[in-house]
């Protein structure tokens, strides 16, 4: 099978534009290309979820847990974090806003609202990782 | 986390399978053996999702004992019916020559321009949101929750669309069913992977239909498009989609021109296969086995066209089952609808149809898409007479069908904020069906004229 060489003034209208596209994408391609390299001076790989980590070895064996927050969950930053959450706290389901179970993680910008809440709610903290994520229990 | 060979293990045993299973179907038929393997690794990988899905549905929790083994068996199992098929055609069971090598040059291209997708993919390891909120997520859940899994379709997790098909979530699945973990890097080599056989499908499959060695400029179109970059990177359903997709209508064009009912059964097992991926490609999947059967019998004497319309519908049928079986027995329902022409607090009206109109139309001229979109809209116009010929109508057909749905499904559901829902959402639907709109008009533009 030979290639053979466009015929009509369509075909090399088709060349020109697409090789146009490909030149003026591989142009603007440098641009996330150079800001990977810059990342990867300071992390290897992307890494979501890290004021999580650790937390799943103690929520693991619990289907469901309630999730609080004193922030707008509309607010794009605020929905990641609780995405990431979920993530890395999956298979236990993160009930958001239900206080009504037995643990319950405080996502907090001022740890008074988590403390303020946890006695109105009985709870204690049973765990606090060292970005300030709180795991309380119910009693 | 280290890199190790043994993330690539479960992807080679699909590949494999799939290719040998092809390779069967076509033993005393001419095909060409490398669009045969860039379809048998999306059957591979399909084949082992569903294998992975039967794990769930037996014993109603991962065993992944069951999975290796049942991959591993479909391996050895597709290897002894093709030597023996080999052997009874008298055929080579390894058909290679040196000169064969020639026609693989193309995959360097690809190869070439695939470089800083792989690069920006293995640093964003964990995808975009809706890989770590939806089908990542999915994976986690079926991965780790032994017989809890079905926490996925808890009304809780709205967020992650529990009605969602779960073919990408079972692939990820079948991969840390090797691995004995959660590794992102099984997720990164399934897009990467599915990027790859889309990509070089498009390719191989336009040199076959054009006889023009042009068509390897497709593959970079889209491979240096940053938009289409990102969204293969993100880890979404959407390229299974795309995939799925390219491989149903390039199959059925095949079996359309050469009355070939091998393509016509591939093309059947990719519909059912695409119809698995997402809600909206179970609707693609319905519309192509509709579009497709009377696409097969248009204007053929029907003695001539029987079995092979026999074997897409027989085909689409069986590969539907799974799709079916998980809407009726798992899936929850769609929890994010409402009815918008019943409901009083959240009515349809005209103005969401001028905002859905008008967005599209944005959308196409968006710089996201680099003018990629105008100029297949120029060239569609410019090749008018070509675009609707006998051996492309699947193509338009479908595409204006799916668009009407769509917009449609658009109006009618009130339950989001329309403007919204399409910002999120529909720049994902038409990046699903870009490269076969590419295949359609690279073809209508290159296709010889018909002495």
């Amino acid at each position: 099978m030979k290639p053979y060489l466009p015929k009509t003034r369509l075909q090399y209208l088709f060349l020109i534009c697409f090789s146009t596209i490909v030149i003026t994408n591989s142009v603007v391609l440098i641009q996330p290309m150079k800001r990977i390299y810059t990342y990867k001076k300071v992390v290897t790989h992307q890494i979501i979820g890290h004021q999580f980590a650790g937390l799943e070895e103690y929520t693991k064996k619990e289907p469901i847990i309630g999730y609080y927050s004193d922030t707008d969950l509309q607010d794009k930053k605020q929905g990641k974090l609780l995405a990431h959450a979920q993530y890395i706290l999956a298979p236990t389901i993160l009930d958001v806003g239900n206080l009504d179970h037995k643990y319950i993680l405080f996502v907090c910008e001022d740890e008074r609202h988590v403390w303020q809440k946890m006695k109105e709610l009985n709870a204690m903290p049973y765990l606090r990782n060292e970005f300030g994520m709180i795991l309380a229990e119910r009693k | 986390m280290q890199f190790t060979f043994l993330t690539y293990i479960p992807f080679l045993i699909s590949i494999c399978f799939g290719t040998l299973l092809v390779n069967t179907l076509f033993i005393n038929k001419k095909s060409d053996r490398i669009i045969n393997f860039l379809l048998g690794g999306g059957i591979g990988l399909g084949v082992s999702s569903h294998a992975t899905f039967l794990s769930y549905v037996l014993f109603n929790q991962l065993n992944v004992n069951f999975v290796i083994g049942l991959n591993i068996a479909m391996l050895i199992i597709t290897s002894i019916v093709y030597v023996t098929a080999c052997r009874r055609q008298h055929q080579p069971i390894i058909r290679f020559s040196f000169a064969d090598l020639k026609h693989l040059w193309p995959f360097l291209i690809i190869t070439l321009f695939s470089l800083p997708f792989w690069y920006e993919g293995h640093f964003y390891l964990n995808g975009g949101w809706d890989a770590w909120s939806v089908w990542n997520l999915k994976a986690k859940f079926l991965f780790l929750g032994t017989e809890n899994w079905k926490a996925i379709f808890n009304p809780l997790m709205w967020r992650s669309s529990p009605h969602y098909p779960l073919l990408l979530p079972m692939i990820n699945v079948y991969g840390w069913s090797f691995l004995g973990e959660p590794n992102p890097l099984i997720p990164c080599t399934t897009a990467a992977l599915l990027t790859f056989l889309l990509t070089g499908l498009l390719t191989f499959s336009l040199i076959r239909l054009t006889k023009s060695y042009y068509a390897v400029i497709c593959a970079p179109v889209l491979l240096t498009l940053p938009y289409f970059v990102k969204l293969c990177l993100s880890q979404y359903a959407d390229v299974a989609v795309g995939y799925y997709l390219l491989a149903s209508v390039v199959c059925l064009i095949f079996a359309q021109k050469e009355n070939n009912k091998v393509y016509a059964l591939l093309s059947g097992i990719m519909v059912g296969l695409l119809s698995f991926t997402k809600s909206e490609a179970l609707v693609a999947a319905l519309l192509l086995t509709l579009l497709g059967g009377l696409f097969l019998i248009w204007k053929q004497p029907w003695k001539d066209v029987k079995w092979t319309v026999i074997c897409f519908l027989g085909a689409c049928v069986i590969g539907l089952l799974p799709a079916a079986a998980f809407k009726i027995f798992f899936s929850p329902g769609n929890q994010t609808f409402i009815n918008g022409l019943l409901s009083a607090e959240k009515p349809a009206d005209l103005m969401r149809v001028k905002i859905i109109f008008s967005f599209y139309l944005m959308e196409l001229i968006s710089p996201n898409w680099n003018g990629l979109w105008i100029v297949l809209s120029a060239l569609l116009i410019f090749a008018v007479k070509r675009i609707f010929s006998r051996e492309l109508l699947i193509i338009p057909a479908f595409i204006f069908c799916y668009a009407g749905i769509i917009t449609a499904y658009y109006f009618i559901n009130t339950y989001f904020v329309v403007d919204w829902w399409l910002m999120v959402s529909f720049h994902r639907i038409i990046y699903a069906i870009i490269p076969t709109v590419i295949l359609w008009t690279f073809y209508a533009v290159f296709k010889k004229k018909q002495l």
